[in-house]
């Protein structure tokens, strides 16, 4: 089932939740809503699941307009961050209850009830009450509970926060099988972009009520299409420079004749790399190391290079001899720089001069005009 | 659940205030017991907690014989107490879930002037409520005793539900509606189970008041077939006569049974509930 949010806006008393926000996810296709806390992702899905009541907005369910239509008539399936599964009935019947709501016969029901648990591995604790589960066994029953409908879309808002990280990880893969089993179309809300990255077909990344990038979780890693995004999505962080700002003298320096068509192409430039783009290179730019973390697989270096603050990833056995106030020198290669607009956040690409004239230089131009 | 411990200090000072308070309670009713099931006209002065002999004689005189007052009275303020607890629970858990669920401007000052109206005693109610229900034609009706008695409890009822249900997580009504339950039916399936120790509460302290009401009977009842125990006992309290204080405990004593009885069941009603504890994380 295709869903299609339009011209959605959100108000809580001063307080502009949802801005003009507009949405498809196609039918089949898991949805990553991602977003730091308070950038309107739960109130989107809260307006989806029909709880969420605004003036402006409107929902559809294959091109069927259900704004009006009352949650208990949408035929969804939505599985709340703290599980809320009935306390005073056992799995078996948390998991019936929808059917027996629909008046479903008793042997559908039991099968259907029976087929879910298996599905979703609750099936040996069905004569079990809600205290008596563990966090990610209640998070199954209310998986269960959510699915035994067979609904048109499955909501989950932020379904693995209250899991422990290792269940996390196990956790959202058998939610990512369940989905494509059942071809669910499924919007996910997460703060982790981790999680969405991971298991999405497209990432929606949310920002102060809008939508700043849409794309395939590839995408918007390698070709972020905002600069907020770009800072949200990926671990560790990008590294980013405002060009007007003296810190960012490393990136002055890194571009070399590729600042000018930089430059040229916005009132003002953000740049952007990520960690992992940074490479230890002795005839880079040279630098001090400011502080080691490790990782584990990676170490993360922190270094003041040319006056600016500047986070390369590297593998233990590069850092291996590296100390605080050690000399480094980084560069970039010249492909993985990102721009951005310092007014609007948008993708820039730096724009080559009229002629086709291509200088060199140490980071070299990408010459596509945008 | 965690708790401060004591040292023996604080362990002495609470068992004796315990204990105090205890036979504060206690004394009273233990006497009451005491003067009833002794032999009649063995209340002499000095008059001693220990009755000089046992006896069931005074009980059988007020149930079965015309110096008695009958079951009767007893009947009446059961009936008059249960109808009152029924009405009441109902009145509160509506009462009580609009107020906290439904986001109204004066939803909060609402709760506080329940509460306040909860304090008003009854005697302030007692000359206005006599002079409506004659206008209104309810005076001697046994409609109007229940009506005087559900007014006066549900205030407390309604706070009291309100308490109940802002426990209730409102997360479980939206995943019952997202469940394609309507209003009805999470009502009976969702709300209603959990909040059932409150509504048994409520309940029960509404009957009890009814139970114990004497003001309000005195001044709205007139037939004497209808009246409640707590007026007819007045029969033994006679200013030119004297006080028969056997009979007038043994009748004070069949009162208090019904009471303990609804209060050892409500507590383990309460106990077992289990809580919301598995509902909703933290």
């Amino acid at each position: 089932m295709r869903v299609a949010i339009d011209g959605l806006t959100v108000r809580f008393g001063p307080v502009t939740a949802v801005d003009g926000l507009a949405l498809e996810i196609r039918d089949r296709e898991l949805l990553a809503l991602v977003g730091p806390s308070g950038c309107g992702k739960t109130t989107t899905l809260g307006f989806v699941a029909g709880f969420v009541k605004t003036a402006a907005g409107r929902l559809s369910f294959d091109d069927r307009d259900v704004t009006a239509v009352p949650p208990e008539r949408r035929r969804i399936g939505y599985v709340f961050q703290d599980y809320a599964i009935y306390p005073h009935m056992t799995v078996a019947e948390n998991i019936r209850f929808p059917l027996e709501v629909a008046r479903m016969a008793r042997g559908d029901m039991r099968r259907a009830v029976a087929d879910v648990a298996e599905l979703v591995g609750v099936s040996d604790l069905m004569p079990r009450r809600p205290h008596q589960l563990s966090g990610g066994q209640r998070q199954r029953v209310a998986l269960a509970r959510a699915l035994v409908k067979r609904p048109g879309v499955l909501l989950l808002d932020e379904p693995l926060s209250n899991l422990d990280a290792h269940l996390r990880v196990q956790t959202r893969a058998e939610i990512r099988r369940l989905q494509l089993e059942l071809g669910m179309t499924t919007i996910l809300v997460t703060h982790d972009q981790s999680e969405a990255l991971a298991i999405a077909d497209r990432v929606a990344v949310m920002w102060a009520g809008r939508v700043v990038a849409l794309a395939s979780p590839g995408a918007i890693y390698d070709r972020p299409a905002s600069l907020l995004a770009a800072r949200f999505v990926g671990s560790p962080q990008m590294n980013t420079w405002d060009l007007a700002e003296a810190a960012s003298e490393f990136a002055r320096v890194a571009l070399g004749g590729a600042l000018a068509d930089v430059r040229r192409s916005a009132r003002g430039v953000v740049v952007g790399v990520r960690p992992e783009d940074v490479r230890l290179d002795p005839r880079g730019v040279p630098g001090t190391v400011a502080l080691v973390e490790t990782l584990g697989r990676d170490i993360l270096l922190h270094a003041d290079v040319a006056g600016s603050s500047v986070r390369a990833l590297v593998t233990p056995a590069e850092a291996s001899r590296l100390r605080t106030g050690a000399a480094v020198a980084v560069s970039v290669h010249p492909q993985r720089w990102h721009f951005f607009d310092a007014d609007s956040g948008d993708r820039v690409e730096p724009l080559a001069p009229a002629a086709t004239d291509r200088s060199g230089g140490h980071g070299g131009p990408v010459a596509a005009v945008r | 659940m965690e708790v401060i411990p004591l040292g023996p200090l604080g362990r002495a000072v609470r068992f004796v205030a315990l204990a105090g308070g205890l036979a504060f309670t206690l004394v009273p009713v233990l006497w009451v017991a005491s003067l009833a099931l002794r032999p009649a006209g063995a209340v002499t002065f000095p008059v001693s907690l220990l009755p000089p002999s046992l006896t069931l004689e005074n009980l059988r005189t007020i149930l079965f014989t015309d110096l008695g007052i009958g079951p009767r009275p007893y009947l009446n303020a059961a009936f008059y107490g249960i109808s009152c607890g029924v009405i009441t629970a109902i009145i509160s858990l509506m009462g009580g879930y609009a107020l906290v669920r439904y986001d109204l401007a004066f939803g909060r000052a609402l709760l506080l002037v329940f509460l306040a109206l909860n304090f008003l005693p009854a005697a302030a109610r007692l000359i206005p409520l006599f002079l409506l229900y004659v206008q209104l034609g309810l005076y001697d009706t046994q409609v109007g005793v229940i009506l005087a008695y559900v007014a006066g409890i549900t205030p407390l009822g309604i706070w009291l539900m309100a308490g109940t249900i802002s426990q209730i997580p409102i997360r479980l009504e939206q995943a019952a509606r997202i469940d394609g339950a309507g209003s009805a039916t999470m009502a009976r399936r969702i709300l209603l189970p959990l909040a059932m120790p409150g509504v048994l509460v409520v309940a029960t302290l509404a009957f009890v008041d009814g139970w114990n009401s004497f003001s309000l009977p005195l001044i709205l009842m007139q037939r004497a077939d209808a009246q409640s125990y707590t007026v007819v006992l007045q029969k033994y309290v006679q200013a030119d006569v004297g006080i028969n204080w056997n009979l007038l405990a043994a009748g004070s004593l069949l009162a208090l049974i019904p009471v303990l009885t609804a209060f050892a069941l409500l507590q383990r009603r309460l106990i077992t509930s289990g809580g919301f504890s598995g509902a909703v994380r933290g």
